[in-house]
């Protein structure tokens, strides 16, 4: 190797060192102790035993029953179940909804275009926590959904619908809280299309339908598939619209992994059920290679 | 003449307007395009021909008028119910599909077995000389070659009409004129109606039956190619096809089909009369450059002055002044042992070939 080839080798090093720097201080280091934790003994009283163990990820599965023996326990698969079903639909709907919204703001005239998009930007701008009050508030008893259906005389003695504290209102949760994210990169993908190619589909007979789902999905798919990406992986873990909306009954990853360090003080728990949600996350996100990379090959020039 | 139609109609345009809010796409446009003619709309940009052919297409809504295809009305329906097909000005090839499927797009919406589309979709490839690239990604062919698909999408359904949005304007010279033959020989060898639209004056004379000259959402003049070059009716079609000398003349007598008039300095000529003029009007003529003949000083119909000389390649372009101060360009061959070339100031004698003059309306 010349001296050039090494000085430029040393200064390629220099040039990426902080983005090396920031990756293992705020992901390599936090991420290696989880994955400690998850193999270490729980201290009662918070905090852990350094004591090797595979405890965590046992009770994950199984339970000890009186005489001490290990019986399998699905508890906790029903509420990674529960999660990754939740989380899907809940991009599922986002998808549709996502899409038809992106749709109707490309077909908008530049101008109003770029208010649109502003204007779904805006419940970024509000915390969280409590935008997600609001719902409790009008999914609960008396709430906005309920109070024209007691007005009318429709409802039970116990006058509510009962929305609230249900896997439903989890899932409106989810949708509400994540749709933004799947709006913008469809939008993104929507905007790149070429109308030209919504003309020559229906020039050579295809209808509304048979475009949207030749042309126009094909071609916005990349769109499609990141928003699904940023709308899965933050639903699959999140813990606020299933601690306000489902209640203490429904679980899900998100809050189970809350409850075990904010309540139950059982940090290698904890870190174990985030380490299986990690693993969920990191197939989900290999299938999507996967697809882009089909996508790609389908390839637009 | 130029209004009659040999054989059936294969589009009727009937008074079409076109209105984008305050402004007048198309005035009133009246049109009657022959079964398997290669009919043009030749015009400047913003004269309306794509707004008609979008018209026809039905991506665009007519204001008013009607269009009528093979004798259906036609303006009410949307493109999809259109036995019409369009060759795009940039292709609008489907990025995600191979060459085969963008060719099979129309068949398969149409419904057309399997076995068929196959069929078709090969016959069509090896029409335009593609068979090998059936696999190939649109992004991965050449200008000239996505133009071919294009093409062969568009006649795979075989339509009652194609439409052909400025279709040779993206490529290169020399690419354009060799898919002028091809376009014809297309035209001839699936039967087809073919609508053209171009700006590009050459291409028009070289490619059509018919031309329709647009201006201002106006039809100027319909005719043949040699009507609209040789027989341009009004100052604008003069103009606008090839190059022209206007001559401001007065009608001295009207005879047959022709008129007498005294041009400058009086000089008296002989010119075709397409519209009703009465003696003494003043009228402006229309005469081609390469429509006057250059004699021995003294032997012509008049003497004339030259001013200036361009060499254009295969000929030049001489300007000569009328002993009354009127300029003509004359165009002169550059063609081997064609003489000696003239210097200025040098007199010439010269005259007008026959029936090279056209009384334009004002």
């Amino acid at each position: 190797m010349s001296e050039v080839a090494v000085i430029d080798a040393r200064r390629r090093w220099l040039a990426l060192a902080p983005a090396y720097l920031v990756i293992g201080v705020f992901m390599v280091i936090p991420l290696m102790i989880m994955v400690a934790i998850s193999f270490m003994e729980q201290n009662v009283y918070g905090g852990v035993f350094r004591v090797f163990s595979t405890d965590a990820y046992t009770q994950f599965l199984f339970q000890r029953d009186f005489d001490g023996n290990l019986v399998f326990n699905p508890a906790y698969l029903v509420i990674l179940g529960r999660s990754v079903a939740l989380a899907a639909a809940a991009t599922a709907i986002c998808v549709a909804v996502g899409f038809s919204v992106a749709w109707f703001i490309v077909r908008q005239p530049p101008r109003r275009r770029n208010l649109l998009v502003f204007l779904i930007t805006i419940p970024f701008w509000t915390n969280l926590l409590v935008r997600a009050y609001a719902w409790v508030i009008i999914l609960g008893r008396g709430g906005v959904i309920d109070s024209p259906f007691r007005a009318l005389g429709l409802l039970g003695p116990d006058g509510t619908l009962g929305l609230l504290y249900t896997n439903t209102a989890i899932l409106i949760g989810l949708t509400y809280t994540y749709l933004p994210l799947m709006v913008l990169p469809i939008y993104a993908s929507l905007e790149k299309l070429d109308f030209r190619l919504v003309e020559a589909a229906s020039d050579l007979y295809a209808d509304k339908w048979w475009t949207m789902r030749q042309v126009v999905l094909p071609l916005a798919a990349p769109g499609v598939i990141a928003g699904a990406i940023l709308v899965f992986v933050p639903a699959l873990g999140d813990f606020i619209s299933p601690n306000l909306l489902g209640g203490a009954k429904r679980l899900t990853l998100g809050s189970l992994v809350q409850f075990q360090f904010a309540t139950a003080r059982n940090w290698p728990f904890g870190a174990a059920v985030a380490v299986i949600l990690l693993v969920f996350v990191m197939a989900s996100l290999a299938l999507y290679v996967r697809l882009t990379r089909k996508a790609g090959k389908a390839g637009q020039p | 003449m130029s209004e009659s139609i040999a054989g059936t109609e294969a589009i009727g345009i009937r008074n079409a307007v076109k209105r984008y809010g305050d402004f007048t796409a198309l005035k009133g446009v009246t049109l009657s395009i022959a079964d398997n003619e290669f009919f043009t709309l030749l015009g400047p940009s913003g004269c309306g021909k794509t707004t008609l052919l979008r018209m026809i297409a039905g991506f665009e809504a007519v204001s008013e008028g009607e269009i009528v295809l093979y004798g259906e009305r036609i303006a009410h329906l949307p493109p999809d119910k259109r036995p019409v097909n369009t060759v795009f000005q940039h292709y609008a090839l489907f990025p995600h599909m191979s060459v085969f499927d963008n060719v099979a797009f129309g068949l398969r919406r149409l419904r057309k077995p399997p076995g068929e589309v196959e069929r078709t979709v090969r016959e069509m490839l090896a029409l335009v000389h593609l068979q090998d690239f059936a696999d190939r990604l649109p992004g991965q062919l050449s200008g000239g070659q996505q133009q071919r698909v294009a093409l062969a999408r568009a006649l795979a359904p075989h339509p009652q009409v194609l439409l052909l949005d400025e279709p040779l304007s993206a490529l290169d010279l020399k690419l354009r004129q060799a898919m002028r033959g091809e376009l014809q020989r297309l035209q001839r060898d699936t039967g087809i109606t073919f609508v053209f639209v171009t700006h590009d004056q050459e291409e028009a004379l070289a490619m059509s039956d018919r031309i329709a000259v647009l201006r201002a959402g106006e039809v100027q003049q319909v005719g043949t190619p040699e009507d609209i070059y040789l027989r341009p009716e009004n100052r604008f079609v003069a103009d606008f096809i090839g190059d022209t000398n206007f001559i401001e003349a007065r009608v001295e007598r009207v005879l047959e089909g022709a008129a007498e008039l005294i041009i400058d300095g009086g000089i008296r000529v002989r010119a075709r009369l397409s519209h009703r003029v009465a003696p003494g009007e003043a009228v402006t003529l229309s005469l081609r450059p390469e429509n006057i003949v250059i004699t021995a000083p003294g032997e012509g119909l008049a003497e004339a002055r030259v001013l200036a000389q361009t060499f254009l390649g295969p000929n030049s372009l001489v300007t000569l002044e009328l002993p009354g101060g009127t300029r003509l360009h004359w165009r002169r061959s550059n063609q081997s042992g064609g003489g000696q070339g003239l210097g200025p100031g040098e007199s010439v004698g010269l005259r007008f070939a026959e029936d090279a003059i056209a009384v334009l309306r004002s």
